[in-house]
């Protein structure tokens, strides 16, 4: 009778322990990439505006850098000033909702620290600034 | 009964119990696609703009959620048009500085739609280009219809 009792209560556990094995869930592994870099380069002309459209993948910051501005492909930069935006594509163009005047620097001159997945824009206008065309590059960094 | 007996009988007793109930589990885990049904096409936008010879144009719209997208090419009007004259008409996502289009057709201006498909919700973009028949600039005149 004991050792009835004893495989019953053996087989039960074991039983309990086979369902729990495939019955187990395991949390879904979420994977977390870096952000990442884009760069937007091309020659704005006086009195003209382009711009560049990146897509936000996950939620999170996203900093957008005038890095370069030059009259020539080889050469030093030259501080002009730039209208800088970051906003959505809209029509023709890019609908800013962030903007500002900057200069080339290291630094990023436009920030959104929570952007939301979806497909983003930066553009680069002449202010009013340009008397002749310039080589510029913008870096973008987002999630 | 046996003692050996019992334990077989047990045994698959046990067993039976084991695969009931994980199969429940499983059951339980199934997972079913989601029914979407596309949105009727409530917002209407035109456009026009120049194409250039071997040129490319596009231009954005939002869609509020998924739902029909229909493209129209409406007119195409210059000094030069070639007979029979088609463009490439495409709908797709803003990417750099152009649309890289998930569908693209050979499209000649009328009233009907020429470009048709489920999309959204987002931001995504028709692009007009130049088939190779261009031989001057045109004026372009298309619409979207979206949700």
């Amino acid at each position: 009778m004991t050792v009835t009792r004893a495989l019953v209560l053996a087989l039960v556990a074991a039983g309990a322990i086979g369902c729990g094995k495939s019955g187990t869930t395991t949390s879904p592994s979420t994977t977390t990439s870096g952000p990442s870099t884009e760069f937007f380069n091309g020659t704005l002309t006086p009195a003209t505006s382009s711009f560049y459209s990146f897509t936000v993948t996950n939620a999170g910051a996203v900093s957008v850098t005038l890095a370069s501005t030059t009259t020539a492909k080889v050469g030093p930069v030259t501080p002009v000033g730039i209208a800088l935006g970051l906003g959505t594509p809209n029509g023709f163009g890019c609908t800013v909702s962030a903007s500002a005047d900057v200069t080339a620097g290291l630094n990023a001159q436009l920030t959104n620290a929570s952007s939301a997945a979806g497909i983003y824009c930066v553009s680069v206008a002449d202010p009013g600034d340009l008397s002749t065309d310039v080589l510029f590059v913008v870096r973008i960094v987002h999630t | 009964m046996s003692a050996s007996r019992l334990v077989r009988v047990l045994g698959s007793a046990a067993g039976l119990l084991c695969l009931a109930a994980c199969s429940n589990g499983a059951s339980a885990s199934s997972t079913t696609s989601p029914s979407s049904v596309p949105a009727d096409a409530t917002v209407n936008e035109s456009f026009t703009s120049t194409l250039a010879v071997g040129g490319t144009l596009f231009y954005s719209f939002s869609i509020a959620q998924y739902g029909n997208v229909a493209v129209t090419l409406t007119g195409v009007t210059g000094s030069d048009l070639p007979d029979g004259l088609s463009l490439n008409v495409g709908i797709g996502r803003p990417a750099g500085t152009t649309c890289t289009a998930s569908i693209t057709v050979a499209a000649a201006p009328g009233d009907a739609a020429q470009v048709t498909g489920s999309y959204g919700p987002g931001i995504f973009c028709v692009v007009v280009s130049d088939s190779g028949m261009l031989t001057a600039p045109v004026k372009v005149d298309a619409a979207v219809a979206h949700s």
